[in-house]
């Protein structure tokens, strides 16, 4: 990629609202941009040249060699989007079978994604990949406990991972949306302050285009997002708890 | 570890000049053999690099070689002919060619060059109007091709037109024969002279043809695109000066955020300006050739995210696509504090050489812009249109179908190219961009 054209990326969870939401974006200003898709089902179209790899989220075994595959198709990888995720009902008693299902896709799944894309990335000279986290993984809560512990972990994972790529000129964009409203959030009541798609389209785009020297750029969807999650990580566990335990 | 190879090589953080474009890759220098180096390269390819002054990603091969030349200058001092390593910086030359009274017949804006990469981008001087391009003053190199045959190549044939300005891509040039200029002193005598609006620039200049060298700096950031345009001839009043250039003393350092804003270009450009005072002055070759080394890592001025160089050539009767672009430029506020102006003669005998009669205009911005790519799409239209081109030295952003439109001697580049290197073992970050090669690689399997 020269500057800012032809890119060529790899989005994991090619299906998802946000996912599309950046390729939809990044196309706007990259109409050479080429994309490889991989998701459970083929889904809809993208606005650029666009491969599909069916490939499931929890089959981890063949994570590396499906990536190698995207790899081979692109000819060259500039960027990895890892916008997967799982939202279990946790409202009422969680059912073990969904909640471990939850736990190896937020979690499993997505560890072995970023590693599998950090040295896709390594192997054509580095790039950026980006990580679709949530506000959820600053610290997790009573009120959804398997989503955002398996947020926490994933995001965790990745911020302590990118140093080791460094050399390989990998570089992070953890993204950190609050509430978005997407076909995985629909059946839940909108919260205040929730975005859009495109809002956080937005807010990652901007990232990839201005990406700093830092190893991993945190990106929150405004100043508000920011703020509480300042907030959030410094509140005593007790006040926490209690705030948390009817799905904060 | 992640930080080595799948070959167990460590990895470099390899970027053009402009810093938009950062790969990792590995660096291999100090080779006895490039032969061994084109047969034991790995999937990505190898591209020789000289020094990193490329703009954008023609010297940088993510994930793949980066093969250094070798130095070493040798001069007949009677004759003025000089033999240098493909690795050679012009630096070196100076320091070996002016205390005998001798001068590199073309100059680059910068010292910091080797002489391999100026012959991989035919560069061209503030005298291409009268000298043309290093190409033309170029008797004869030595070339190992990509499936590492040696070559010994002169002027007149396909494989030189094909090197020169062929962006590396048809082999590591590991010496080559240089006819240099006499020069009577190591000075130039500058005459200076401010114009108010760039309409009276370009006026002025086309009565410069006759001087040897030319060039006029202009402020697009003043409204009417004022400018200083300065020619200069070797001052023969005195052998005197004939010493090896100096070396800069001033860095900047790195800058997390670009400091190079509209309000910040305003500013140095209004007192460049000021500086700035009709009539002549003598100068030292180093300081008129390559003012911008005075300075080194100026890059960071610009931040994290870099800047690009866009740098085009229109021929004589297009002249209103420099004041469109210029223009632009000064309605966008795009906060360009280099802004260059050189008139070119005729065209040379490379085939992906740049420059052609007329006029180019070199404009420094700042990467980072959103909108910047569509303004850069909008000029290379307007250049195509006009019938001119986009300097491949400079070039990170064009794509396929612009290049076809802009260089008409490609299919000869690429027939000569598909020749040396039939395994496709030589390849760039732009190269795969700009498809260039291309049907090399695919035989490979690689795109």
């Amino acid at each position: 990629m020269g500057f800012g054209r032809g890119r060529r990326v790899v989005i994991f969870g090619g299906n998802s609202d946000i996912g599309r939401s950046i390729i939809a974006r990044l196309n706007t200003f990259d109409p050479d941009m080429r994309v490889v898709s991989l998701a459970r089902q083929r889904g809809m179209g993208y606005p650029c040249d666009a491969e599909h790899i069916t490939f499931d989220a929890q089959d981890i075994d063949q994570c590396e060699e499906v990536f190698a595959r995207a790899g081979r198709l692109l000819g060259r990888v500039d960027l990895v989007i890892i916008a997967i995720g799982v939202l279990p009902d946790e409202r009422e008693r969680v059912d073990i079978s969904q909640a471990t299902r939850a736990a190896h896709v937020n979690y499993t799944a997505t560890v072995a994604a970023v590693e599998a894309g950090a040295r896709l990335l390594a192997h054509y000279g580095g790039g950026d990949i980006v990580l679709i986290s949530s506000l959820a993984g600053v610290r997790a809560r009573s009120g959804m406990p398997v989503y955002s512990s398996s947020k926490v972990g994933a995001d965790a994972h990745f911020r302590a991972t990118l140093p080791r790529w460094k050399t390989a000129n990998v570089r992070g964009i953890l993204v950190r949306p609050g509430f978005v409203s997407t076909s995985m959030t629909a059946h839940l009541p909108r919260r205040r302050g929730a975005v859009e798609v495109e809002d956080v389209a937005k807010c990652v785009v901007r990232a990839i285009s201005q990406r700093g020297r830092g190893l991993c750029t945190v990106v929150y969807t405004g100043f508000a997002h920011r703020f509480i999650a300042g907030v959030i990580r410094w509140l005593p566990e007790k006040v926490w708890v209690t705030m948390t335990r009817r799905g904060l | 570890m992640v930080a080595k190879d799948s070959r167990g090589r460590r990895n470099t953080l390899i970027s053009g000049w402009g810093h938009t474009h950062i790969r990792a890759g590995h660096v291999l220098e100090n080779c006895s053999s490039v032969r061994a180096v084109m047969e034991r390269v790995g999937e990505r390819g190898v591209i020789p690099r000289g020094l990193g002054r490329s703009y954008g990603d023609s010297s940088v091969n993510g994930g793949g070689d980066h093969l250094l030349g070798n130095g070493g200058v040798h001069l007949d001092a009677d004759t003025g002919i000089v033999v240098c390593g493909g690795g050679a910086s012009i630096h070196d030359v100076y320091r070996r060619v002016v205390p005998h009274g001798w001068m590199m017949p073309v100059t680059a804006g910068t010292q910091w060059i080797t002489v391999g990469g100026a012959i991989a981008s035919d560069i061209h001087g503030k005298n291409h109007h009268g000298a043309g391009t290093l190409s033309r003053h170029l008797l004869s190199f030595e070339l190992v091709d990509g499936s590492g045959n040696h070559h010994h190549v002169t002027q007149g044939t396909p494989i030189f037109d094909a090197t020169c300005g062929g962006m590396g891509l048809t082999g590591m040039i590991t010496s080559a024969e240089i006819q240099l200029r006499s020069i009577p002193s190591g000075y130039i005598d500058v005459t200076t002279r401010r114009k108010s609006t760039l309409t009276s620039v370009l006026d002025a200049m086309l009565d410069d043809d006759e001087e040897e060298y030319s060039v006029a700096w202009i402020d697009l950031a003043h409204r009417q695109g004022r400018g200083i345009i300065e020619t200069g001839t070797w001052s023969g009043t005195a052998a005197k000066g004939l010493v090896g250039p100096r070396k800069s003393r001033l860095a900047v350092p790195s800058i997390p955020r670009n400091v190079v804003r509209p309000e910040t270009t305003r500013i140095f450009n209004s007192l460049w300006w000021m500086k700035a005072s009709d009539g002549v002055s003598l100068r030292r070759y180093d300081a008129y050739f390559h003012p911008l080394d005075g300075v080194s890592a100026w890059y960071n001025l610009y931040g994290a995210a870099g800047f690009i160089q866009y740098q085009f050539v229109v021929p004589d009767r297009s002249i209103d696509v420099v004041e469109r672009i210029a223009y632009d430029v000064v309605r966008q506020r795009l906060g360009t504090p280099l802004v260059v102006l050189k008139r070119f003669g005729d065209e040379g005998p490379g085939y992906l050489s740049f420059p052609l009669r007329g006029w180019t205009l070199a404009i420094d911005i700042a990467a980072g812009q959103p909108a910047l790519l569509e303004t850069l799409r909008r000029w290379d239209e307007w250049v195509i249109d006009a019938g001119g081109r986009v300097y491949l030295t400079k070039d990170s952003h064009m794509d396929r179908p612009t290049l076809v439109a802009m260089y008409p001697r490609l299919t000869q580049f690429e027939d000569v190219q598909r020749t040396l290197d039939p395994h496709g073992r030589l390849s760039s970050d732009q190269s795969r961009r700009l498809l260039l090669g291309e049907s090399s690689r695919s035989r490979r399997g690689l795109s």
